[in-house]
């Protein structure tokens, strides 16, 4: 059981400046379009993250080693996660340029195709009428 | 089947219309279409349902008795949030945090949990609380003491009642979101250009040796 009495109240937690710079590299990887898979696995590295911090927060003020090694561990989980963001923005933009290529693709030659069927159609409605034409006889009445 | 220039002149329209067409309907499925965004928080009692918040179904709680609650936060917004939840232990006359203006509560800060949560996520924090200590002097009553979660928190400037057994506390848990732009944790989020917040309280009576 850990306790901890605390002095005075708890003041609101600080997060490093790092911090705020990974979650602006994840979030551009999650605009860039990438997989809810590639960012939850990015989500449980960042909570990773926040659970060292709160054990930083919860040592006591002469566990100086202990503090200087989380520290460590923070700085360094968070270089890895803003690395693997940026992977994974740069992955995900492409994925995404391909997708919209391949659509747009297939639009044009959708159009291409419903034209020529379009055409086809016309012209085959044509000839049966010309041919609906030459097949009448005239009756007197 | 041959195409002369002619019959090339009278499909070009054609093919034109059919390619706003078709190119229109590929934007639509490649761009996601503009959805509600919001977060979803909730309280929960001992058993994980919406009930069963205090042991005997009492909200006079003896100091000493454990309660369990569990606080939900599902992120509907559309893209990873980083969440905080601040919990804040008022009485009945301190201000809970105001939707207009969408300030939060005055109330003191006891302890606060943070997460990251990514689009349809949802967390649940089980909150396991009870009261330590409390004291009575000079007609005022106050918590001194509150333990959450294997940890005891002592607290000073804690909300007063003039009469423990007619006052009523309360957990205030607010929903507080980081802004990327501040570096900072705000309260609520931002929906277009309106501000919204979310927050809970759960209230209790302190009974010492009555249930």
């Amino acid at each position: 059981m850990l306790l901890i009495v605390h002095p005075t109240l708890v003041t609101s937690q600080q997060s490093p400046p790092q911090l705020n710079q990974v979650i602006q590299d994840v979030l551009k990887a999650e605009s860039a379009g990438a997989s809810p898979e590639e960012i939850g696995k990015l989500t449980g590295e960042l909570n990773s993250v926040i659970d060292l911090e709160d054990q930083l927060q919860n040592l006591g003020p002469q566990e100086t080693d202990k503090r200087s090694q989380l520290l460590g561990e923070i700085n360094n989980s968070l270089a890895r996660v803003d690395a693997e963001a940026n992977q994974v923005a740069i992955a995900a933009a492409q994925r995404t340029y391909t997708d919209h290529l391949v659509a747009y693709s297939v639009g044009f030659v959708g159009a291409v195709l419903a034209t020529f069927t379009f055409h086809c159609a016309f012209s085959l409605r044509r000839r049966y009428r010309a041919k609906r034409a030459l097949q009448l006889r005239i009756v007197p009445k | 089947m041959r195409f002369n220039p002619r019959t090339l002149r009278g499909l070009l329209p054609v093919f034109l219309t059919l390619l706003v067409l078709f190119e229109a309907a590929a934007y639509t499925v490649t761009t996601p279409g503009p959805r509600e965004s919001f977060f979803e928080l909730y309280a929960l009692g001992a058993n994980g349902l919406a009930g069963n918040y205090y042991p005997s179904n009492s909200t006079f709680i003896e100091p000493g008795t454990p309660v369990t609650w569990y606080i939900g936060i599902s992120n509907q917004m559309g893209f990873l949030q980083f969440v905080d939840i601040r919990v804040k232990l008022g009485n009945q006359t301190i201000n809970p945090p105001n939707d207009t203006t969408a300030s939060p509560s005055p109330a003191p800060l006891i302890v606060e949990f943070r997460r990251f949560i990514p689009d349809n996520g949802t967390w649940e924090i089980p909150f396991v609380w009870q009261v330590l200590n409390f004291t009575t002097r000079n007609g005022y009553s106050r918590i001194l003491q509150l333990k959450i979660d294997d940890i005891t928190y002592s607290i000073q400037d804690s909300p007063t009642c003039t009469s423990l057994k007619s006052c009523r506390f309360r957990f205030i848990f607010e929903l507080w979101t980081w802004s990327v732009s501040s570096a900072d944790f705000q309260i609520g989020w931002w929906n277009g250009d309106q501000r919204r917040i979310a927050w809970l309280q759960l209230w209790f009576s302190l009974a010492p040796g009555a249930p």
